[in-house]
């Protein structure tokens, strides 16, 4: 009979494999996970799950607590997001899903999805999507350009397909597009500081 | 240069050629010039003579550092490459195995993109079956895994 050759491969290997496999959703590597427990466990394992939700807190209150001086470390912040994503989050490619509480500035109490893509290593500039439940209208940020997109203009040609429902509540699913999204309130105190453009898409 | 499989068989190759593998480089950076055999306790016979028909083919080609991982895509096979990897299972990871002992860069991520295409876009039955792999999740774990991440299976 036909041995299990990963049996006999290192972990190093492994994951050399799954990177190659170059999962284009998280379905993909669950789906992979699944073939048996070691596997799921050896995915799972190496999965680091750092404190996402307080990166995004910090990230809040930097816009609420801004000041144009601060435009240089907002700038820094982005990207110390997005290292945190690309090196620690989805060093092992695996899809995480964050869900949590938080007081939104009107100090409603709303539930958030902070949904992380096991692809975003392909590029250089990061993906990250960050909305709230109840309004879908929000924008984009392009990394690379510093360039807000419309959400409702955008989002449905070029990441649309990767909205999902998650029981009766909206959610964000990670796509390969190379945007941050997050809410209006921000979006205008941006574009009242000038610190943006608006691509007019 | 001189090599010796696990089983004691010698092969004489080019320095050229063994000097794709990493580890033979330095060792023969080390030792200098030598009659001595390295010995190769951890490849067999058949798979050192694999190895070597990968080594000669690329011996021009120009060295991939460890850090190069642009190429993250698996179908980037050329016909020589493709067809030297038409073996069985068991010699497909023995190359693997070897190819990572002996620090050849080109060829591990040969094998493994090779490894990677034959699980591509399988369902994990099939990928079970393919290798071999006994499914230990009971129905109930399945179910719950996937229940789990049930919001990111593809509508």
């Amino acid at each position: 009979m036909m041995e299990n050759y990963f049996n006999i491969i290192p972990l190093e290997i492994f994951f050399k494999i799954i990177k190659f496999l170059n999962f284009e959703s998280g379905w993909g590597l669950k789906s992979f996970a699944l073939v048996n427990k070691n596997f799921y466990e050896i995915i799972k394992l190496n999965t680091l799950s750092i404190s996402i939700v307080t990166q995004k807190e910090m990230f809040d209150t930097k816009f609420l607590y801004r000041n144009k001086e601060e435009l240089i470390e907002i700038k820094s912040l982005f990207l110390d997001i997005q290292y945190i994503i690309l090196f620690e989050q989805f060093k092992t490619f695996h899809l995480t899903i964050k869900k949590f509480e938080y007081e939104n500035s009107n100090e409603r109490k709303i539930r958030k999805y902070l949904i992380l893509k096991n692809i975003l290593y392909k590029s250089k500039i990061y993906h990250f999507f960050y909305n709230n439940a109840v309004n879908r209208n929000d924008y984009i940020l392009d990394l690379q350009s510093n360039k807000f997109y419309s959400a409702s203009l955008f989002l449905e040609k070029k990441i649309g397909k990767f909205w999902a429902s998650c029981g009766d509540d909206d959610c964000i699913r990670g796509g390969n597009g190379k945007y941050f999204l997050f809410n209006q309130f921000f979006f205008n105190i941006l574009m009242e500081e000038k610190l943006i453009e608006n691509s007019n898409l | 240069v001189k090599l010796t499989s696990s089983e004691g068989t010698e092969f004489i190759i080019d320095r050229k050629v063994a000097e794709k593998s990493v580890l033979l480089k330095n060792m023969l950076e080390d030792v200098g010039e030598s009659d001595m055999a390295i010995p190769l306790p951890n490849v067999t016979g058949p798979i050192l003579n694999k190895v070597i028909d990968y080594c000669t083919h690329h011996r021009d080609d120009p060295f991939v550092s460890q850090e190069d991982d642009s190429k993250k895509v698996s179908d980037d096979i050329d016909d020589w490459d493709a067809e030297f990897c038409k073996v069985d299972q068991g010699t497909l990871f023995e190359l693997i195995l070897s190819a990572n002992y002996l620090d050849i860069k080109p060829l591990l991520d040969l094998t493994c993109k090779t490894v990677a295409n034959m699980i591509k876009g399988k369902t994990p039955d099939e990928i079970r079956k393919t290798f071999n792999i006994t499914n230990d999740f009971t129905p109930e774990e399945e179910e719950h895994v996937r229940k789990e991440n049930e919001w990111c299976e593809e509508r």
